[in-house]
């Protein structure tokens, strides 16, 4: 598609993004003691997998709109997880006063 | 550039009601003819709604009533699911689901569960004075994004319904707002999950990218035909696994099941080491077969070289540990539940067995598969049968620990000898269920060669033993200082003893079973 | 009918006892009693239709089943008249015994001319089956087995209900009977939870017998795992103070066992698409198991039978079984349960691996170099080992636990030897053993009800207080000692005459031959059992009374005399008659050596 540098990001400037977005989320979940941040962690992991399929939908299979409608769905479940997730923090938040899963311990390791 | 490519395809996606017509003649008929076959799952999505509305014009104390509702709901999709029978062999909506014998075979499998454990919920007294409504709603809804799991081929519809599956059982397991075991089991569960779920999908992305569909049976031809490394066939096929894995609570992806089991409510317990379960095989299930089906399971070319992941190996390797981790570990608890949790991944261990030995040798030999869906029949019953029997005990003396069980035979010769039958069952002994299905898996897994597979199950096998006949020395073999009898009702009786016929019948009839799923049929695409 | 009759009227009258309200002690007991001896009556009846019956009988059982399988799924005349000549084939080749060569379904089938690939799913499982059939019915010719019930039971895997008696099971089948009898009568004074007691006792009667009667392979090993759990909770339930350890203990040992017998199961059933269970099947077909295979399954197996047996190293259980067990549960155990392994490791061990009975599987020197060392030299520690380990108890019945141990490795021995005096004592050493450690069990137990402890030094001059008893004991004692006139001497004599004579008699038919000096290292077993065993009679017997307390004591009750008498005669008669029972077992066993035989033949 032409010489200038513009115009050489491919398939695998899109999948290197998602990869180190992947990454980084998995270094957020490990590494953060406080739900939301572990949260928002998760968001980052399940971006990245929609990046991917953007840029699957768009290199591979672009005859196709299977990758774009899985985003949506990615996006929407997202939104559900946030919710539910975030109820449940705070119903652990009204029991222990913080956030910090360290703090809940009750159950045996 | 961006936007020029982004325009560039934009116009391809701009489509006119004209198109709809054009491209897709028929849509309409074609989806309300679909619906017939779709109709258990349209009984449970109205059951959801119903339960919860309802729900809203009773009265508090009245509202664990729901219970019979849902019961009645599920009793009316079981009957749709049965009348429809077990030979369908079709895609509906254009291939996002499928229905064939297979998903029926899991619907009845997950309804009668659910019907199980549906009055196990009406006996807890820890759920009296709260709404129900909304409990029943969300196990209604559990279950109906089962049922899209097990019957999806389009990997969209099958990430949708697992995850319909997991959020529905988060808020369950903390469905008791005060009780802060639970809320603690729910946080872990909501973390562990979203993370794996994050995984698959990422895994998903990649196996999309290698093949270029979303449909089950185009990735697992895909599969053959794309040039990738193994390695990244692998990777894509171990993330997508940890979603799986999660859901079955295989190795490594085992860490929130001990936590989740003891924190949720019993009867959710129950639901969730056997149903979920029964429900995550399906889906793995219909994956790996998809690809054996398509011989991408072990793909050996004619100068002998081995194309693509040697998948039996590694599902074995997965298996082995599964069982071993999970054995093990089981050894040193001293929480019924979490004795029970650790088993229970042991038990995905073994089912994991069949699916290592997908696609056996021999000419008449039971495939993995059907010696997954027996052993999956088997272990609804036993498994419930155990946590019912653990539910009684602790509605009656508040306990769960061990200890609660020392002397129970002669304190109830009933529940003390139905958890027995439960017991020797989940330890593989004959006359029981557990031993036919054991049997099978292993046969399966020596049929295709990995003869150290069955040595390792068997030696698990062994281990076990120690932990489940320690609670079946605790109730038999020694004496408590509380001799009082526990007094059952007559329904209480009645379903404990339901139960075991299953168990016992599994154990020495079981040739009208294996036939039974040897018949079914199952559409791959 | 009468095998179904044997095996599962313990198991119904169990059942009823269940439904029996547990404050009727009396009818429970007699109940069970009354199950077990119409039982015992049964087993003799069987015992007696063994001797005047023939195998004719079986033959045509087998042809009419063959037939009718063959006329209800095959309607084409061609297809019928190549069935038919595929059975000819298949009972030339059992007459001929076909050595090494390939002896499955498949095989058949091009020899018969049946195209596999045309037939429906019910004709080739009507092949399959006619093929089974055909097969079994060699092996039951050449077993002599003069019972046979035959059913279907699971068939997608061709699981069979397959029952039949030869001489090897049938004297096992009436020892069990009889001592089931004997039990239950000693048994009558037991005051906690009679109900289960009873119950657990008759369900271990019925996996005893189906061990000793099942033909499929399957069915054996149901049976085979029923028996586990009614002894771990006589064990745990009614023993001693350390009754939880050594239950458990007894129960996961067992099990180690059965799982690895699961596996070389499993794997025979996949042996070369043969899909079958059938033990007689299978034996008619081993000679063309392959050695590698051959030495697999003996080794599978063997460890599965010698956890059993007990054989060395794998013992340990046996002592804290015992020691804990309640006397009727210990009279079991060393007069039946020991000897599913022994019966097991002839039935199968033998039966399956030809090849390695007759040595020619190669195994490395500190195995001894071929299965029939390996036997003969764990059979020499089991002798030795055994009886140093009794010698030095103080405890009575951990010492007859011991001898028990010592006991059983002359069954090991007399296999070994692959000679027909030797295999024939191993087989009667079994039997005999059964009659006299069932005696000394239960000398132990009456003994024990009086002075409640077992400590053998803090006996003495218990024989001039309980003469009867001491008669009794004495007769026991001797004959597991091996005193000419009783049975263990016979037994015993036999082992040695087949060992002695192994190198001489066994490489003539091309049969690896002990050599004399392992006969030199199991001859101080004899001294050492005389040894503990005239040491236990002088200290608990002789002397003066230990303790003013024994003077109390009062000699047998008439029950203790009803179940120590029949032993004791029953220990005599076999002792001077051996023909007796030897005649009633030396047609199965002579065609078991010889098979071994013939395929070292070629």
């Amino acid at each position: 598609m032409g010489g200038n540098t513009f115009m050489d990001i491919g398939l695998g400037h899109y999948l290197a993004v998602s990869a180190i977005l992947f990454a980084l989320g998995l270094i957020v979940v490990m590494t953060r003691r406080n739900a939301i941040g572990i949260l928002m962690g998760l968001e980052l992991l399940l971006n990245a997998a929609g990046i991917n399929f953007v840029a699957f939908n768009r290199f591979s299979a672009p005859e196709r709109m299977d990758g774009q409608i899985f985003v949506i769905f990615i996006v929407i479940l997202a939104a559900a997880e946030a919710a539910t997730a975030l109820a449940l923090v705070l119903n652990i938040y009204h029991q222990i006063h913080t956030a910090n899963v360290d703090e809940a311990h009750l159950l045996k390791q | 550039m961006m936007f020029f490519a982004l325009s560039k395809q934009a116009g391809q996606i701009a489509v006119t009601n004209a198109d709809v017509q054009e491209k897709f003649p028929g849509l309409v008929q074609e989806i309300t003819s679909n619906l017939g076959a779709f109709l258990p799952e349209l009984i449970l999505a109205v059951g959801v709604m119903w339960v919860i509305m309802a729900d809203l014009f009773t009265r508090r104390e009245r509202s664990r009533r729901m219970g019979f509702h849902a019961f009645a709901f599920v009793a009316v999709a079981l009957v749709s699911v049965i009348c429809h029978g077990f030979s369908g062999d079709q895609e509906l909506f254009r291939g996002m689901i499928v229905d064939d014998g297979f998903g029926a075979f899991f619907k009845v499998l997950l309804l009668v569960g659910t019907l199980i454990c549906i009055p196990m919920v009406m006996m807890t007294r820890s759920f009296d004075g709260r709404r129900m409504g909304e409990f029943y709603g969300l196990l209604l809804g559990s279950v109906l994004g089962m049922f899209l799991m097990v019957t999806a081929k389009n990997m969209i519809m099958f990430f949708l319904g697992i995850e319909f599956a997991s959020y529905t059982s988060y808020l369950l397991t903390g469905y008791l707002k005060g009780d802060r075991r639970g809320a603690e089991g729910a946080l872990k569960y909501v973390i562990y999950g979203s993370v794996a779920s994050g995984a698959m999908a990422y895994g998903l992305s990649l196996l999309y990218g290698l093949t270029g569909s979303l449909d089950m049976a185009d990735v697992a031809q895909g599969l053959i035909v794309s040039r990738t490394t193994d390695v990244t066939v692998l990777i894509a096929g171990l993330l997508c696994f940890a979603g799986f894995g999660y859901k079955i609570a295989a190795f490594p992806m085992h860490f929130w099941s001990p936590d989740v089991y003891e924190g949720a409510p019993i009867p959710f317990t129950a639901f969730l080491s056997v149903i979920s379960k029964a429900a995550g095989f399906a889906v793995l299930l219909r994956f790996a077969e998809g690809m054996v089906g398509t011989g991408n399971w072990e793909l050996t070319l004619s100068n002998g070289d081995v194309v693509g992941v040697d998948w039996p190996l590694v599902v074995g390797v997965i298996s082995a540990l599964t069982m071993t981790v999970g054995n093990f570990a089981a050894l040193f608890q001293r929480n019924l539940k979490r004795l029970l949790a650790y088993s229970s991944i042991a038990h995905a261990g073994y089912l994991l067995m069949g699916i290592a030995a997908l696609a056996p040798g021999a000419e008449n030999a039971i495939p993995g598969w059907q010696a997954i869906l027996f052993y999956l029949v088997a272990y609804l019953f036993m498994n419930l049968g155990a946590f019912l029997v653990v539910s009684i005990i602790a509605e009656k003396t508040g306990r769960e620990t061990l200890d609660a069980y020392r002397g129970l035979g002669s304190r109830s010769a009933l529940l003390s000898v139905a958890l027995g039958i439960f017991l020797i069952s989940l330890i593989g002994l004959p006359p029981t269920g557990g031993f036919t299905g054991k049997v099978q898996l292993i046969k399966a897994v020596v049929d295709d060669g990995q003869i150290w597979l069955a040595l390792v199950a068997v030696v698990n096998t062994v281990v076990s033993v120690y932990y489940y006949a320690r609670i079946i020395r605790l109730m038999f073999l020694e004496e408590s200082d509380d001799t009082s009898k526990v007094p059952l009702s007559a329904p209480v009786s009645a379903f404990v003893v339901l139960m075991i016929v299953p168990v016992l019948w599994l154990g020495v009839f079981f040739g009208s079973t294996v036939d039974f799923i040897r018949d079914l049929t199952l559409t791959l695409g | 009918m009468l095998l179904t009759l044997v095996t599962f009227i313990p198991l119904i009258a169990a059942l009823v006892v269940l439904c029996i309200p547990k404050e009727q002690k009396d009818i429970i007991k007699w109940t069970s009693m009354g199950a077990a001896v119409v039982t015992f009556i049964i087993s003799c009846q069987l015992i007696m239709g063994y001797r005047s019956g023939g195998t004719d009988s079986v033959a045509e059982k087998f042809d009419g089943q063959i037939q009718s399988v063959i006329d209800d799924n095959v309607a084409d005349t061609a297809l019928k008249a190549s069935f038919q000549k595929g059975v000819q084939a298949i009972e030339a080749d059992n007459v001929d015994d076909a050595v090494g060569a390939d002896r499955g379904p498949v095989h058949y089938a091009e020899v018969a001319g049946i195209d596999l690939k045309s037939l429906d799913a019910a004709q080739s499982k009507a092949w399959h089956e006619t093929w089974e059939l055909s097969m079994a019915k060699g092996a039951a010719a050449s077993e002599h087995i003069r019972f046979v019930e035959f059913g279907h039971w699971i068939d997608g895997f061709n699981i069979r209900y397959f029952m039949g008696g030869d001489g090897l099971s049938l004297p096992l089948i009436w020892l069990t009977a009889l001592l089931s009898v004997l039990c239950l009568a000693y048994s009558w004074n037991i005051t906690k939870a009679t109900k289960a007691y009873f119950a657990l006792f008759l369900i271990l009667e019925t996996g005893l017998m189906g061990v000793f009667l099942a033909l499929d392979f399957f069915l054996f090993y149901v049976f085979w795992e029923i028996v586990l759990l009614p002894m771990y909770f006589l064990i745990g339930f009614w023993g001693g103070p350390r009754r939880i350890y050594a239950s458990i203990k007894f129960f996961i040992y067992t099990l180690v066992g059965s799982v690895l017998m699961l596996i070389c199961m499993l794997a025979l059933y996949f042996h070369n698409g043969f899909d079958t269970f059938n033990i007689l099947t299978l034996m008619e077909a081993a000679p063309g198991f392959s050695q590698t295979m051959q030495m697999w399954m003996f080794f599978g197996l063997f460890i599965a039978f010698a956890i059993k047996v007990p054989i060395f190293p794998f013992h340990t259980w046996l002592p804290d079984a015992h020691v804990q067990a309640p006397t009727a549960a210990s009279v079991i155990l060393a007069g039946v349960l020991l000897k599913m392994g022994g019966y097991g490791i002839f039935r199968f061990n033998l039966g399956l691996c030809p090849d390695a009975m007759t040595g020619a599987i190669q195994l490395p020197m500190w195995l001894g170099g071929n299965f029939i060392m390996f036997m003969a030299i764990l059979g020499v520690i089991n002798i030795v080992y055994g009886a140093l380990c009794a010698m030095a108890q103080k405890d009575f019945k951990s010492m007859v636990a011991y001898s028990s141990i010592s006991h059983m490795g002359y069954v090991l021995l007399g296999l070994a030897a692959m000679t027909d005096a030797g295999v024939q004592g191993a087989v009667l050493q079994m039997f005999n053993h059964g009659l006299s450690s069932a005696m000394m069990f239960l000398i132990v137990g009456v003994i024990y009800e009086r002075a409640h402890h077992r400590n053998l030094n803090k006996f003495g001059g218990i024989g001039a207080q309980m003469p009867y008893y001491t008669g009794l004991a004495t007769i026991g004692f001797f004959a597991s000692l091996g005193l000419p006139g009783l049975n263990g001497f016979i037994s015993e004599a036999l082992v040695f005459m087949g060992a002695w004579n192994s190198h001489t008699a066994s490489p003539a038919v091309g049969v690896f031959g002990l050599p004399t000096w392992i006969v030199f290292l199991a001859l101080p077993g004899i001294v050492l059992t005389a040894a503990y065993i005239l040491w236990a009679v002088q200290r608990v017997f002789m002397g003066p009374l230990k303790s003013e307390t024994y003077k109390t004591f009062k000699d047998l009750s008439f029950r203790e005399v009803f179940v120590l008498a029949p032993l004791g005669l029953l220990c005599i008669v076999f002792g001077v008659w051996p023909q007796l029972i030897l005649g009633f077992m030396n047609d199965t066993l002579n065609t078991l050596v010889s098979s071994v035989i013939a395929v070292a033949g070629n």
